[in-house]
């Protein structure tokens, strides 16, 4: 501040100018960090709120704008955000997102419980799992008038149309269907949307009447391994899958499927440094160069820092979105629509 | 004595708005000092952001004259057969490439412009220079597609990336340079002028072209892709040449407003060029271009010189993401008006800076 205090009294406003820049970056990380400090405590009372057999969770803790002119497509380029926010764009055609314009959300959690692997093996659908969303906001919220009431607590009904499969046939639009959500306002500044009425009453309910349970319990392994202070973290623990079947040849890994290879797995995201780390929770072995691993090798680096641990790095700067993507279909998470 | 009088009174008016701007950014030091030190982080971050935009103006108002000089200069050294000539007068800071970042047109443009010296020296200057403040570049060319060297004896097709061109860029940075920079004593002597030559490309033929990178004084860079432009331009420096690039009774300059943040000028050499870009659409018979960047709300405007429209048939495209609109703007010329939506920015910089010559294959 003294320096760029002299610059500006001296007219040496270039050397001003790169002087604010660096200013005004530390105070924009002051007012993030500022914006999160109580993100521990929050993640921890949703936890005590969500279903006992909740499997994933994830948490992203780098406040944002929402800026309802942005498109999707560059929403892309922030694929965090874009995950944060893709459902709250698709219901009723963008209608809720908009009215949360200008709005800062500086912390969403996200769960999802009865992960269902996706056609073929494939990735799940997002549509039909049990996901919540809980989006903090800087300041209260205004929403329009709601439909009902929950707990006391305003309530909105909302759908988007999404693929009922990811099976297509060529030169034939894919099928759709109406998918319904639950938005309920839990407090000023906190917004929660959940895929089924009963789960948004369940959440409101523990709110309402204190803290009882925990899902994900704390000894899970997965804790170890899930940085809690990186900008976006998660994990998954699979503890109603069974183990991996060591007499189905060939025993290894098949990454991005935890079930039947993995107990679970966690993830960690910095979107300054582009750094994603997946650690992946089996006693499997990774699989053998050639084919489809090579796809693993190109866009991670792989490495084993403990027994049953399988650690996978990769540069977004380089690679591109993909690996995150990989990420998150790991955590039962995939693109709603 | 009315002239002094009134050179006094431009003098006074010059210094009363000078003075108020670096009261208020005082005063906004202040109250963003006082925000920090309540922990009002909330404020601080609104009052750090309105400091930082505040002091960003004020620097570029006040490098504006400057940048407007530098300008005049630069198209009495450039050879006189210049076609086109780009410059991003506001001033911006060379940042580490972030392929995940979004990009707005001017940054886009003001990429294009850097392009020889990120050729040159194998990317290392640029590198070097990372965090500076470049307060002007210009980048000029001719002969777009021409390539007086015999083809590779393997190359089957044009390369891929940026078609031939001769130009030079003149980079201008807040702060003088240092030739450690390089890392190397130079390797040529041009007209008195140290010249460091390293091998390089702007397409998918590796070390096919010769960069010339010279400090031609302390604070002013010069990067070339051909030495007889060099030559050239480093030859009118300090000097009144008889014909000037670009000559300021071309038309197009009537066109261009040259107080945008970056604007280009070009005057076709052969009119059919624009027809050899869109071999679909029919050859608008072009003499002229002029475009501005970073115009209110990020918008660009683009002015053609031609028999016919050539806008109307490209305005559709799916790329503008329906930002782009056309009109006549005056006899034989035709505009273009891009708004500044972030999806259009990408095609809408590709095809302009493609009709000013720099045509990249993809």
């Amino acid at each position: 501040m003294p320096e760029l205090r002299t610059a500006i009294r001296n007219d040496s406003l270039a050397v001003a100018a790169e002087l604010a820049n660096r200013l005004d970056d530390a105070v924009q990380q002051r007012y993030n960090a500022w914006l999160i400090r109580d993100a521990d405590q929050r993640v921890q009372e949703v936890l005590t709120w969500l279903p006992d057999d909740t499997e994933s969770l994830w948490v992203n803790q780098t406040p944002f704008p929402i800026k309802p002119d942005d498109s999707a497509e560059l929403l892309s380029e922030r694929p965090i955000q874009l995950f944060c926010v893709d459902r709250l764009i698709a219901l009723n055609e963008g209608n809720i997102y908009r009215a949360l314009g200008r709005h800062t959300v500086r912390l969403v959690v996200a769960a999802a419980g009865q992960i269902r692997r996706g056609e073929f093996g494939g990735p799940p659908s997002l549509a039909v799992q049990d996901v919540a969303y809980f989006y903090f906001f800087a300041d209260a919220v205004e929403l329009p008038q709601p439909d009902e009431s929950l707990q006391g607590k305003p309530v909105w009904h909302a759908s988007a149309k999404v693929l009922s499969s990811f099976i297509t046939e060529p030169g034939v639009a894919p099928a759709q269907r109406e998918d319904e959500n639950w938005i309920g306002l839990a407090r000023p500044d906190l917004l929660i949307v959940a895929h089924r009425r009963e789960l948004l009453a369940q959440i409101l309910r523990q709110i309402a009447g204190g803290q009882r349970s925990h899902a994900l319990p704390t000894d899970l392994p997965e804790w170890r391994q899930v940085d809690r202070s990186a900008p976006f973290w998660g994990l998954r623990h699979l503890a109603a899958q069974p183990q991996p079947a060591r007499e189905q040849p060939p025993y290894v890994a098949q990454i991005p499927r935890l079930e039947g290879f993995a107990t679970g797995a966690t993830v960690r995201f910095d979107p300054v440094r582009q750094r994603l780390e997946i650690r992946y929770l089996t006693e499997a072995p990774m699989p053998p160069r050639g084919g489809g691993p090579d796809l693993l090798a190109r866009e991670f680096d792989v490495d084993h820092p403990e027994p049953g641990v399988w650690r996978l790095i990769s540069d977004l700067k380089t690679r591109g979105p993909w690996p995150l993507h990989v990420a998150m279909t790991m955590l039962g998470f995939v693109d709603y629509r | 004595m009315m002239r002094l009088a009134i050179l006094l009174m431009l003098a006074v008016s010059a210094l009363t708005a000078q003075a108020p701007a670096r009261a208020d950014l005082m005063k906004l030091a202040d109250q963003l000092e006082a925000a920090i030190l309540a922990g009002d982080w909330p404020n601080a971050a609104q009052l750090s952001r309105s400091l930082k935009e505040s002091v960003r103006d004020a620097r570029n108002q006040q490098m504006a004259a400057a940048g407007i000089e530098l300008t005049d200069s630069i198209l009495t050294w450039l050879p006189s057969d210049t076609e086109t000539l780009v410059v991003a007068q506001q001033p911006f800071t060379i940042m580490a490439e972030d392929r995940t970042a979004f990009h707005p047109a001017l940054e886009l443009a003001q990429s294009y412009v850097l392009g020889l010296l990120w050729a040159a020296e194998k990317d290392n200057v640029l590198k070097g220079l990372t965090g500076r403040t470049v307060r002007l570049a210009a980048l000029a060319a001719r002969r777009f597609g021409e390539d007086e060297r015999e083809p590779p004896p393997d190359a089957q097709t044009g390369a891929l990336g940026m078609i031939p061109y001769q130009g030079c860029a003149v980079y201008a940075f807040s702060e003088p340079v240092k030739e450690s920079l390089i890392g190397r004593p130079p390797e040529d002597s041009i007209m008195g002028y140290r010249v460091w030559i390293s091998k390089g490309s702007q397409n998918d033929r590796q070390d096919r072209d010769t960069y010339l990178v010279s400090l031609v004084k302390p604070d002013l860079m010069m990067v070339c892709n051909h030495r007889e432009f060099f030559s050239e331009m480093v030859s009118r420096i300090g000097s009144s040449p008889e014909r000037r690039a670009l000559p300021p009774n071309l038309p197009e300059w009537r066109q261009v407003d040259r107080t945008a943040p970056l604007w280009a000028i070009c005057h076709y050499r052969d009119s059919a060029f624009l027809g050899f870009l869109t071999p679909a659409a029919k050859d608008p018979g072009a003499t002229g271009l002029t475009i501005e960047f970073g115009l209110a709300s990020g918008a660009i405007r683009a002015r053609v010189i031609s028999k016919a429209d050539f806008w109307k048939d490209i305005v559709g495209h799916r790329d503008f993401a329906g930002a782009a609109s056309s009109r006549a703007s005056g006899p034989g010329v035709w505009e273009l008006s891009v708004q500044g939506q972030p999806e259009a920015a990408p095609f809408a910089v590709f095809a302009l800076m493609a009709m000013l010559g720099f045509v990249v294959l993809i």
